[in-house]
């Protein structure tokens, strides 16, 4: 069973109390301790990780390349900062803030799929409007060896919801195109499998809560685990410690079981990995 | 009698280190990169291998159970990213990986560099080392030395002293008031004899420098009186020094000047010697006593 | 014999929090999204390319006139929320209202009174208060572990403004005020909820870079005698979502709740509570959703929000999170911004 290293912003993750936010905070703003963290982790046997690009990341995975060959899984795009791109500048200058980010190159292929999907994009087109912000970003982050490609969770939830199966099949359809593996992040595993049907082999890996106490898994652990034994190899597993209740490397044992491609750590347990291994 | 794994260990620290470890009872493992053109004298022991390589540290790690970690790549040339990542960073958890396996501590040599808010290439990989060493475990002790001189054809200082001696007007990167405290290199073997030890000194961080904070501009004028000449320099302002010191990076394999040196040169150094003090009292040799004894004279002129 | 036809909602104002109540009523069993009003030119194919399957209006009255809604749940800027209940009340609905409810209490208490007049449930979208970890620290509360409660200590904190900001959100007379109003009154919603009616407050508030106040201290004095301090930011580093903490004690232990465990701390044990540290965590609790709306917009408590609106409709029972709790946040609210003007502790009548 493989393990990959979640980036995902500690901004975003639960803490026990606002100290502990604030120093995982402080520590993994930094890219050095980003590179750090990543290098800990390729220590320990993870060989892939997963991270929303924000610049932080990205300065840092882009020093990491230089030396060590680490698979990097982009979540795409970057959500808490369009949204807040959004309210302060409004659609548009959200926009307009990534495009000017991009390379001339990427500025002319991004620019020309615009406008191929203009009309859409002016209504606000749920897909359209993802597609474009998704391909943007990976756009401006040419220089990284991504391998795999994944929806951003609040995008995929969303999509689910709606039953918008045509997202994730032009989300799969293009990441293809540019060569890579297509993956999506959710809590609704099983409505994914429902709303993607057969689709569901277009993505190399779903990455879903699976922790023997059930805990986010959703609607519930049986019907969770069920689909993860009927699908071998294509789920991988996150909140497997249960919200830090249960200690790595012990809590491995459970995903593991379960047929799992793989499980997704963050930096709080890759500490706690990196100091019980031996 | 005790094995010692030592890297690095015919730089310019550990040409000195090496014989006092003998003469200390232990027996010194070296881990060099290729065979040395003269073999190691009983009982130093000599082993090929790749500092960065976890089956080459394994077993060189066989019954010996401490590591004296000084393998680097530093700033004294043009330091490539990707060389500097994998020897500073990369022998980190290499090393962190076998000293588990066989059980032993480490006593890692790093710089004062990593307090330096931007430092260059070296203090970065160094203090990513660093946190690396700290977060792993292992039984760690790390000690960060200010500039380190005295005898020997090697080092960044035995380079300014030529350069005092040879230059009619000796340049200084910006107004030259950082301030270190120079160690005798004598004095830092003492304190890593005295590391090696205390086992129960693990977990702990040591500034290591010497008993007189000086500013930079002060430590050439000592340099210049040691060698019996008069001191004149020229202060280049920051951002002169550091263009020159890009341009030379690029063309020149072992630039005399570096943009970490540059930015080595912004700052004071940290070096807080209260732990050290606290927990080992080493007798630390005056800065004008440490000159004489590293032999400059005014044949240095 | 419950009625098991899935109860007929509508949602007014399609912006960020009407999308995810009509992703949420699509996705639970026991409703069906039946219209979107919302005038904005283009909304129909925004919210159809979300696969928001329902027709969408410009107008209330021709809403209620074709979809035929059993309940609304009103999103529209807080300004127009007693406007627009009145509209709806045109028919008795059952009311949804996001918050905070209106941007003063006499506007709440009208909002309430109206809902009362119509005899229809009612509900506040204070959806932090139905995460399961609350809801299982005011059961402790409930069932006395810690004794006599005495004294409280919260905080809520966000990163979201450390600039210049515009929109309707940052304007007090449209939005009902800054980070009090709008972010701190979950956390007030839930002090409420613990504790019961607001009886005085004393506060003070800063702008550090927007039109309305950005942060706030509020001590506040509750009927049963509790009393404790909140601190509200939402210009704080490090929290992408709300994080929030309120540490209760009692003359018996003290309660830590945190964002998914609680920690206890019993001088004696008390039921199957040991004395000295234990702790609850988020895990250890039953796992009630089939939706997870994503931990970045709220997890599972809008599901467990709905659910609980849902019930109250079809038993006619009021839920926790009523229209009534929500006029004593209002209070809340208002108390600390007339305290913070006029430098004065408020009586709250």
């Amino acid at each position: 069973m493989e393990l990959a290293l979640d980036l995902s912003p500690p901004e975003s993750k639960h803490y026990r109390n606002w100290n502990e936010r604030l120093r995982y905070v402080a520590r993994y703003s930094q890219p050095e301790e980003i590179h750090v963290a990543c290098e800990i982790a390729r220590a320990v046997g993870v060989t892939s990780v997963m991270a929303v690009l924000d610049r932080r990341t990205e300065v840092a995975l882009r020093e990491l390349q230089v030396w060590r060959d680490l698979s990097i899984w982009a979540v795409v795009p970057n959500m808490y900062a369009f949204i807040r791109d959004l309210t302060d500048r409004g659609l548009v200058g959200a926009a307009v803030a990534r495009f000017l980010r991009l390379r001339p190159a990427a500025m002319i292929a991004t620019g020309m799929n615009a406008l191929r999907e203009l009309g859409p994009l002016a209504r606000s087109d749920f897909s359209a409007g993802a597609l474009w912000l998704a391909q943007m970003e990976l756009a401006a982050v040419q220089q990284l060896h991504v391998r795999r490609v994944f929806l951003h969770p609040q995008l995929t939830e969303i999509a689910l919801a709606g039953r918008v199966s045509e997202l994730f099949r032009e989300f799969a359809r293009r990441v293809r195109a540019l060569g890579l593996e297509a993956g999506l992040v959710t809590h609704n595993p099983v409505l994914a499998a429902e709303v993607l049907g057969e689709e569901m082999n277009s993505f190399a890996a779903i990455v879903s809560p699976c922790n023997p106490k059930g805990y986010k898994m959703v609607p519930d652990r049986a019907t969770c685990e069920a689909l993860f034994r009927a699908q071998p190899g294509r789920f991988w597993g996150a909140e497997v410690t249960a919200g830090g209740h249960l200690r790595l490397p012990g809590a491995f044992a459970h995903p593991q079981t379960m047929g799992l491609a793989g499980t997704v750590i963050d930096p709080r347990g890759l500490q706690a990995l990196f100091a019980a291994t031996g | 009698m005790t094995r010692v794994l030592v890297t690095g260990g015919t730089g310019f620290i550990g040409s000195a280190l090496v014989p006092r470890l003998v003469a200390s009872g232990y027996v010194p493992r070296l881990l060099v990169r290729s065979s040395p053109a003269v073999p190691a004298p009983a009982p130093i022991e000599v082993r090929i291998g790749d500092v960065t390589d976890v089956d080459t540290l394994r077993l060189a790690l066989e019954d010996v159970p401490a590591v004296i970690h000084m393998a680097a790549a530093t700033s004294a040339g043009r330091l490539d990213p990707a060389v500097a990542y994998r020897v500073n960073v990369g022998a980190a958890s290499a090393l962190v990986e076998a000293c588990r396996s066989a059980g032993a501590r480490l006593i890692v040599l790093s710089t004062q560099h990593v307090y330096l808010p931007a430092p260059g290439l070296y203090g970065r990989t160094k203090r990513m080392a660093d946190r690396i060493f700290l977060e792993s475990g292992v039984p760690v002790t790390i000690l960060r030395p200010s500039l380190v001189y005295g005898p020997g054809s090697r080092g960044v200082f035995v380079r300014l002293a030529t350069l005092v001696g040879k230059l009619p007007v000796i340049p200084v990167i910006g107004p030259g008031q950082w301030r270190m405290r120079p160690l005798f290199l004598d004095d830092l073997v003492d304190v890593i004899l005295a590391v090696l030890a205390r086992p129960e000194l693990a977990g702990r961080i040591y500034d290591v420098g010497g008993p007189d904070v000086v500013t930079y501009d002060e430590l050439l004028s000592a340099i210049c009186h040691a060698i019996g000449r008069r001191c004149r320099t020229v202060h280049l302002p920051l951002g002169v020094s550091f263009a020159l010191a890009w341009i030379l990076e690029r063309l020149l394999p072992t630039p005399p000047l570096t943009t970490d040196n540059v930015r080595g040169a912004v700052r004071d150094a940290q070096c807080d010697p209260r732990a050290l003090e606290r927990d080992l009292r080493p007798r630390l040799t005056p800065l004008i006593e440490g000159l004489s004894r590293s032999g400059l004279s005014p044949s240095h002129a | 014999m419950p009625d098991a036809r899935p109860l007929r909602c509508a949602v007014i104002g399609a912006g960020r929090m009407g999308m995810v109540h009509g992703h949420l009523l699509q996705v639970y069993p026991g409703t069906e999204l039946v219209g979107f009003v919302d005038p904005q030119r283009g909304a129909h194919e925004r919210l159809a390319s979300q696969g928001l399957r329902a027709p969408v209006f410009t107008g209330i009255p021709e809403m209620l006139a074709s979809a035929n809604p059993e309940a609304v749940f009103i999103c529209t800027p807080t300004h127009t929320h007693l406007a627009v209940t009145r509209e709806c009340l045109a028919r008795p609905l059952h009311l949804f209202m996001e918050k905070p409810v209106a941007t003063s209490v006499a506007d709440a208490d009208a909002i309430l009174a109206l809902a009362r007049e119509h005899r229809v449930m009612h509900a506040a979208g204070y959806v932090y208060a139905h995460l399961p970890i609350v809801d299982e620290a005011r059961r402790l509360l409930a069932e006395g572990v810690l004794g006599e409660v005495l004294r409280f200590s919260a905080h809520a904190y966000i990163s979201e403004v450390f600039g210049p900001k515009s929109g309707w959100f940052f304007q007090r007379e449209l939005s009902g005020g800054g980070v009090v109003a709008n972010m701190g009154s979950h956390v007030l919603f839930i002090l409420g909820w613990m504790f019961g009616r607001i009886r005085r407050v004393m506060a003070t508030t800063r702008s550090h870079a927007s039109n309305v106040e950005d942060s706030a201290h509020a001590l506040l004095w509750f009927d049963g005698g509790v009393t404790g301090m909140l601190d509200t930011s939402w210009s704080m580093p490090g929290a992408q979502m709300l994080d929030y903490g309120i540490t209760i004690d009692g003359r018996q232990g003290t309660l830590v709740l945190g964002r998914e465990q609680i920690l206890l701390h019993l001088l004696r044990p008390i039921g199957d509570h040991p004395e000295g540290w234990s702790e609850i965590h988020a895990s250890d609790l039953p796992a009630d959703t089939a939706f997870d709306i994503s931990p970045h917009i709220g997890g599972e408590s809008f599901y467990r929000q709905l659910r609980a609106f849902e019930t109250a409709c079809r038993t006619g029972q009021l839920p926790f999170c009523s229209l009534d709790e929500a006029a004593n946040t209002q209070r809340m609210i208002e108390g600390i911004y007339t305290s913070a003007a006029s430098g004065q502790p408020v009586e709250i009548g």
